[in-house]
């Protein structure tokens, strides 16, 4: 391609006007071939409206076509009415049609179980409330006649949004984020010149959102019918006005789902001639808003920084002060000037963008331009020339003048209070965020506008007190703001030495978490080592580190190791005696019997081989996986036993039968993630016979499902999970990237986040040991089962019937399966399987 | 190592996995590939059988299989682990559609990766 050709070629980002109505988001990226259209601001902006031009005549004139408007990618960020908009008429009506679509999966953003699952109200008008409710709030300045009409629109949207995903998939290809593989997508625009990082958000944090979505959308419905029933006057309007507006009757809305709709909006990285832009819906990067998300959205917020700098920043949420702030603009700016932003919003908005968000820009307006369609309409951001240009329909750039006379309301960070009785005292404000995020309390207020006075106060009551009697509390004396660590829930544990390295978990969850960790460990009384030496690579050389202090501190009985393999690492071990390898050369083992294994460090005799059992607690580069695998109780889930097994594996029948319980293994085929009733994997046993995959350890599969999907994601975990998880599923309990029999010499092995592994996201949720695989694994096809991993699920269960420490079980499990070798099956192959089962199979979790 | 034909190995499969076809051994399905000197050494390797009795039990002989039940069918000319497909495959880039193996004694499929 010839240089000018390319010069010609068309590079901007257009803010399209969204009309009159409150928030809206619509924007048209163009990167020379590939055109991207991202949301489509509201339902009725298919047509324009007092001087506002619609959606697709701006898409005509800039694009320079006639109907039917053709963009390569069409994304839809979240399943928002305002950023669906007008698209599912668009393309109903052959206005719009797009190679690719990158969208918002309609059944995680209506937190529906299955993609047919729906509630759907008898009376409409319930739906239409419930409906409204997953929306922004429309103000009191609404007229009712466009209440009706916003109402009656959200309640059709999902179906809408269905048709359209469906129609594009006619012609083009679909890919729900969390749910299809976006390779496609990303090497049809990369061909193109653009390269496309999707950035988040996790597939944890879509699930979380979800179920979030799902029970607020329950009580909605019960809600608003207990209160049409009450009262046969109402109307959809009357109510939604009730319960969004500040009367007695109004409903708490801090149960309304649209917090969890904003964070499943996907956030993107396009790249285009060394150029970067950032586009992020309604990403609540700021303030979350809901529990259980916040080390996620850390992790996000990371992604996000270390991509930049951008050339161009969408700011999410229609300049919300839960999306943006000076922390936020100063990560944007960290690895480099982020200098041009843009705000969606329509004309009459009132609170967005927020006065706070403006403010930040104001402060930063000697370095920074912005524009924003609520005061500018439709905005373009030109990059076609060395330095970039901005046009703006109405009014100037940098605007900073808010749509509402209410002042800046600062976020404040409050001192936690450290004894009962001596309450904090503080003025309400629109947000008051206590403590620093996911560290200490956070309580989010939203105070009506109305003029009335309000006092709050809040005791928090310490739990967990950890004694200090000799431990000098850490030198940074900040780790006082953490959570208090409560070690095994507080049960008895037998002397355990606990072995990390202090500056390398350090590194992967922070340096007063670290400090943290090993103070609560300290002060309780167990025995640590965590001076391991930051880069060292070799289990050999750490394993004689440990072997010191197991024979300077007689009496341990296992090892639990802090951190990933970056702070403590494993060791690669070729499964197979000599002799045995020499006579499965060109085997078909998917790992060539090379694992990874901890044994080593439970050798006390120096032969390399465990006396004593081991267990490791991942890092995930997440403090609260640690504290959380720390502190597991083992207290009962009130299920004794939950499972799941492959259609194909006959055998785990018999195993879980054994176990205590009467509840009966389920089964996929036909048994998926998404079924309906949808499943929780409720037991204090959790038997799993799936199969699994190294490139994707956050699910695990069955036997044939339609389209392959998946038995067993992080959807089916409850909030609190069982005490041990045992698991025949290949690379189970594999937390780096790459098996160690695919380990090419010079390159990194990877890391496993939090987010991405079945196994962590158990442990994040009270799993005292999770027993799995870091190869691939074997099971009988031949009764009586009694061979590969089946004698090994059986005495592993066995051993836990007769003492509950998963670490030990295992342990003595394995002495079991040494006993048994060969069982039964005697050729080469079988010995070298069995060879592995008893070397890969590993605890992770505190194990004890 | 195997004297199963490539024919022999697919007619098995067929006939004991229905819904399920032979496919020839891959770089991306296995790790014992022509990349193989490249990869990294793994660091410690395992003691025989004999070995771990020893070590554990201070015994070699007290067991059902004994010590040398191994050897029996050390050169087991049927004996073969190979990868085979779903013929329902969904799409090559879905994780859990991967090939995988499966294990061939005496001319029957007895175990299978997963």
């Amino acid at each position: 391609m010839l240089p000018s050709e390319d010069l010609q070629k068309p590079f901007a980002i257009h803010l399209l006007d969204v009309g009159l109505e409150e928030y809206g988001d619509a924007l048209l990226c163009q990167f020379g071939d590939v055109t991207v259209l991202i949301d489509g601001a509201h339902t009725g902006d298919q047509k324009g409206k007092a001087g506002h031009k619609s959606i697709p005549d701006q898409i005509g004139e800039l694009l320079k076509q006639t109907p039917p408007y053709r963009v390569t990618l069409l994304m839809v960020s979240h399943a928002h009415e305002d950023h669906i908009g007008c698209l599912p008429n668009l393309v109903a009506n052959d206005l719009l049609v797009a190679d690719f679509a990158l969208v918002a999966d309609p059944a995680l953003g209506w937190g529906r179980a299955t993609d047919d699952a729906g509630i759907v109200a008898d009376n409409p008008q319930v739906q239409q409330v419930a409906a409204g409710l997953r929306e922004h709030i429309r103000t009191q300045g609404t007229d009712d006649r466009s209440l009706a009409q916003f109402l009656a629109d959200a309640a059709t949207l999902e179906s809408r949004y269905k048709a359209m995903l469906d129609t594009i998939k006619q012609h083009g290809t679909v890919i729900r984020h969390g749910r299809d593989n976006p390779k496609k997508l990303i090497d049809a625009l990369k061909a193109k010149g653009v390269t496309l990082n999707i950035l988040g958000p996790s597939k944890d944090q879509l699930a979380i959102c979800a179920e979030r979505i799902q029970q607020a959308t329950d009580a909605a419905l019960s809600n608003i019918s207990d209160a049409f029933q009450s009262d046969a006057s109402l109307d959809a309007v009357t109510l939604y006005r009730q319960i969004v507006g500040t009367g007695p009757d109004a409903i708490d809305d801090s149960g309304r789902p649209g917090a969890a709709v904003n964070l499943q909006s996907i956030v993107v990285s396009f790249g285009y001639k060394e150029k970067k832009f950032l586009f992020a819906g309604d990403m609540q990067f700021e303030a979350p808003g809901i529990p259980g998300v916040d080390g996620l959205m850390e992790a996000l917020r990371t992604k996000v920084k270390n991509e930049g700098p951008y050339s161009f920043v969408k700011l999410s949420h229609h300049g919300s002060d839960n999306a943006f702030s000076e922390e936020i603009y100063q990560e944007l700016n960290e690895q480099g000037s982020s200098r041009l932003f843009g705000i969606c919003a329509g004309e009459q908005s009132t609170d967005h963008p927020n006065p706070a968000t403006l403010k930040v820009l104001q402060n930063h307006k000697s370095e920074i331009s912005w524009a924003r369609t609520d005061h500018n309409r439709q905005s373009s951001f030109f990059f076609d020339k060395p330095t970039p240009q901005i046009a703006i329909e109405k009014g100037k750039i940098n605007d900073s003048k808010p749509n509402t006379d209410q002042p800046v309301l600062e976020t404040r960070e409050i001192e936690p209070i450290r004894e009962q009785g001596t309450p904090e005292r503080m003025t309400a404000a629109q947000n008051v965020v206590v403590a620093s995020k996911g560290e200490a309390v956070e309580v989010n207020l939203r105070i009506p506008h109305a003029s009335t006075k309000v006092t709050l106060t809040i005791e928090v009551e310490p739990r967990g007190v950890v004694p200090n009697d000799k431990v000098e509390a850490p030198a940074s004396g900040t780790a006082d703001l953490l959570p208090p660590l409560s070690i095994a829930g507080g049960r008895q544990l037998p002397k355990l030495l606990f072995v990390t390295s202090k500056q390398a978990l350090a590194n992967n969850i922070g340096p007063r978490q670290a400090d943290h960790v090993l103070h609560a460990l300290q002060s309780q009384k167990m025995l640590v080592f965590d001076e391991i030496p930051v880069g060292m690579t070799t289990a050999k050389q750490a394993a004689v580190l440990v072997r010191e202090q197991l024979r300077r501190n007689p009496g341990v009985k296992g090892v639990v190791i802090l951190g990933g393999y970056d702070v403590v690492p494993s060791q690669s071990v070729d499964c197979l005696p000599p002799e045995l390898r020499s006579k499965v050369a060109g085997n078909g083992d998917a790992d060539n019997f090379i694992v990874w294994s901890d044994d080593i460090y439970g050798d006390t005799d120096g032969d390399f081989l465990p006396e004593l059992p081991v267990s490791r607690i991942p890092d995930g580069n997440r403090a609260e996986l640690v504290f959380a695998a720390l502190q597991a109780s083992d207290s009962s889930v009130g299920q004794p036993r939950t499972g799941v097994r492959n259609v194909a594996r006959p055998f785990a029948e018999g195993v879980f039968r054994n176990l205590p319980g009467e509840a009966d293994i389920l089964v996929s085929r036909p048994l998926t993630f998404d079924g309906t009733p949808h499943y929780l994997l409720l037991g204090d046993r959790v038997y799993l016979m799936l199969h699994g995959d190294y490139a994707d350890s956050s699910r695990f599969w069955g036997e044939d499902t339609e389209a392959n999907r998946e038995a067993v994601n992080i959807s089916n975990l409850p909030t609190n999970c069982g005490a041990v998880v045992f698991t025949g599923c290949c690379w189970g309990a594999l937390t780096v990237d790459t098996p160690a029999g695919r380990v090419v010499n010079g390159r990194p092995y990877g890391k496993k986040s939090a987010d991405d592994s079945l196994a962590m996201a158990f442990l994040r949720r009270g799993t005292v040991g999770f027993i799995g695989c870091t190869g691939s694994h074997y099971s009988p096809l031949e009764s009586p089962f009694n061979f590969f991993g089946g004698p090994m699920h059986e005495a592993f269960w066995s051993a836990y019937s007769i003492q509950r420490f998963p670490a030990l079980a295992l342990f003595q499990a394995k002495l079991q399966y040494v006993k048994g070798m060969p069982h039964g099956q005697t050729t080469p192959n079988a010995q070298a399987i069995e060879f592995k089962i008893l070397r890969q199979y590993t605890c992770l979790g505190l194990g004890w | 190592m195997s004297k199963l034909t490539t024919e022999e190995k697919d007619r098995i499969i067929r006939r004991d996995l229905p819904g399920y076809r032979l496919v020839q051994q891959s770089i991306e399905d296995s790790a014992a590939d022509p990349l193989e000197s490249a990869r990294l050494q793994p660091e410690a390797g395992t003691p025989d059988i004999r070995e771990l009795r020893r070590k554990y039990f201070g015994s070699v002989d007290e067991f059902a299989n004994g010590p040398d039940a191994s050897a029996v069918n050390a050169e087991n000319d049927d004996d073969a682990i190979v990868n085979v497909e779903s013929e329902n495959k969904f799409d090559a880039l879905d994780r859990g559609g991967r090939a995988k193996a499966v294990v061939i004694t005496n001319g029957k499929v007895t175990g299978s990766q997963g």
